[in-house]
């Protein structure tokens, strides 16, 4: 190996002096399949622990013969929880519904896991009527509006991740 | 070629597997300059390095599975880029100057080096002044690594005339550098 060669091979990478354009990841991006996403099965199950939970606790407690709080008491927490969770709710749906009417099918899909949350939370209400171990009741409930918020973030993300406009940072996984 | 980072990123190769666009950026961004550096030396034009770029990466993802660990998974994304390269160059037809027809090659005399070697970037501009058939060659030995045998099979070309082509890319490639630092 003479001078020169060794030369350029102790500044191999120094020879690197070109960046390509940031733009060719996005175009191999758009080459690549996207990985199947799998959401509503993973909020179903979480939904499907919340009622088990919720049923195990109410069964136990009747049989138990505890009692929760006072009626008047856990009616004011529940409408500040509701009031509370419903306005965050609002919000993302104000945001997601312009994205929703550009996919239909994740509409679809959201509207479909919504009814069933809607479902789980009829359920959790007839238990606070009963007056049955109130406190845990509404842990419930409230981990019931997380369940619909969350589910909602994630469609947002989708929906924004297929809006071509939308900022490509490459963190796609869910 | 040396293989110093053989399973180094293993578990991004394992996620990219999977179709993590995540782990697949990753790997986009740790090797993508050194692709696009080999590339720009190889067709010596921005925007055709960056197809070469675009094609060879959507390829390694899309062909990940077929990846063996018995070899770099850079060595391996390298052979991809080089025949992507290559099949360009031969496409357009370039002038590779391939010099079978040399009976007798007379190796040039060697000029006593000069007392500063010029800076990194000031060669690698030099090396895109050489013609194709020379710039093609010593890329190919001299900065990413391969012996003139494997040289020989990508080029389709026999090894003593991968040899003396390289021979005459450096005696090119000195005369340039010369001219350079001669013109400051």
């Amino acid at each position: 190996m003479d001078e020169l060669e060794k030369h350029i091979r102790d500044n191999r990478e120094a020879m690197d002096i070109h960046d390509p354009d940031p733009s060719v990841w996005n175009r191999i991006e758009t080459q690549l399949p996207r990985k199947h996403r799998t959401l509503i099965p993973q909020m179903w199950k979480a939904a499907a622990a919340v009622i088990f939970a919720v049923a195990a606790l109410t069964a136990l407690l009747r049989i138990t013969g505890v009692t929760g709080a006072p009626e008047n008491s856990a009616q004011s927490v529940v409408r500040e929880t509701e009031q509370y969770y419903n306005s965050l709710l609002a919000s993302l749906y104000s945001e997601a519904e312009p994205l929703l009417t550009a996919h239909p099918v994740i509409k679809t899909e959201l509207e479909a896991g919504m009814s069933e949350l809607d479902t789980i939370s009829m359920s959790i209400r007839e238990d606070l009527k009963d007056n049955v171990a109130t406190g845990e009741v509404i842990e419930a409930l409230i981990r019931n509006y997380r369940l619909r918020i969350e589910l909602l973030e994630e469609m947002l993300s989708v929906m924004n991740e297929k809006n071509p406009d939308s900022e490509k940072t490459g963190e796609y996984e869910l | 070629m040396s293989n110093p980072d053989l399973h180094i990123h293993d578990s991004l190769i394992g996620e990219c597997r999977k179709g993590s666009r995540k782990a697949q950026f990753r790997i986009y961004e740790l090797y993508s300059k050194a692709m696009f550096n080999a590339a720009y030396r190889i067709v010596n034009n921005r925007e055709e390095a960056e197809d070469v770029l675009q094609e060879a990466f959507t390829d390694c993802f899309r062909n990940i599975s077929t990846f063996r660990s018995d070899s770099t998974f850079g060595a391996w994304l390298k052979t991809i880029v080089i025949n992507k390269c290559i099949n360009r160059l031969r496409k357009r037809e370039a002038d590779l100057l391939y010099i079978d027809d040399y009976k007798v090659f007379e190796r040039p005399e060697e000029e006593p080096p000069p007392p500063v070697w010029p800076d990194p970037a000031t060669i690698a501009r030099a090396v895109e002044k050489l013609p194709d058939g020379y710039r093609v060659v010593l890329s190919l030995y001299l900065l990413e690594g391969y012996d003139h045998a494997e040289i020989s099979g990508i080029l389709n070309i026999s090894e003593s005339t991968s040899k003396t082509q390289y021979l005459r890319a450096k005696d090119k490639l000195r005369k340039i550098l010369q001219t350079v630092q001669r013109d400051g």
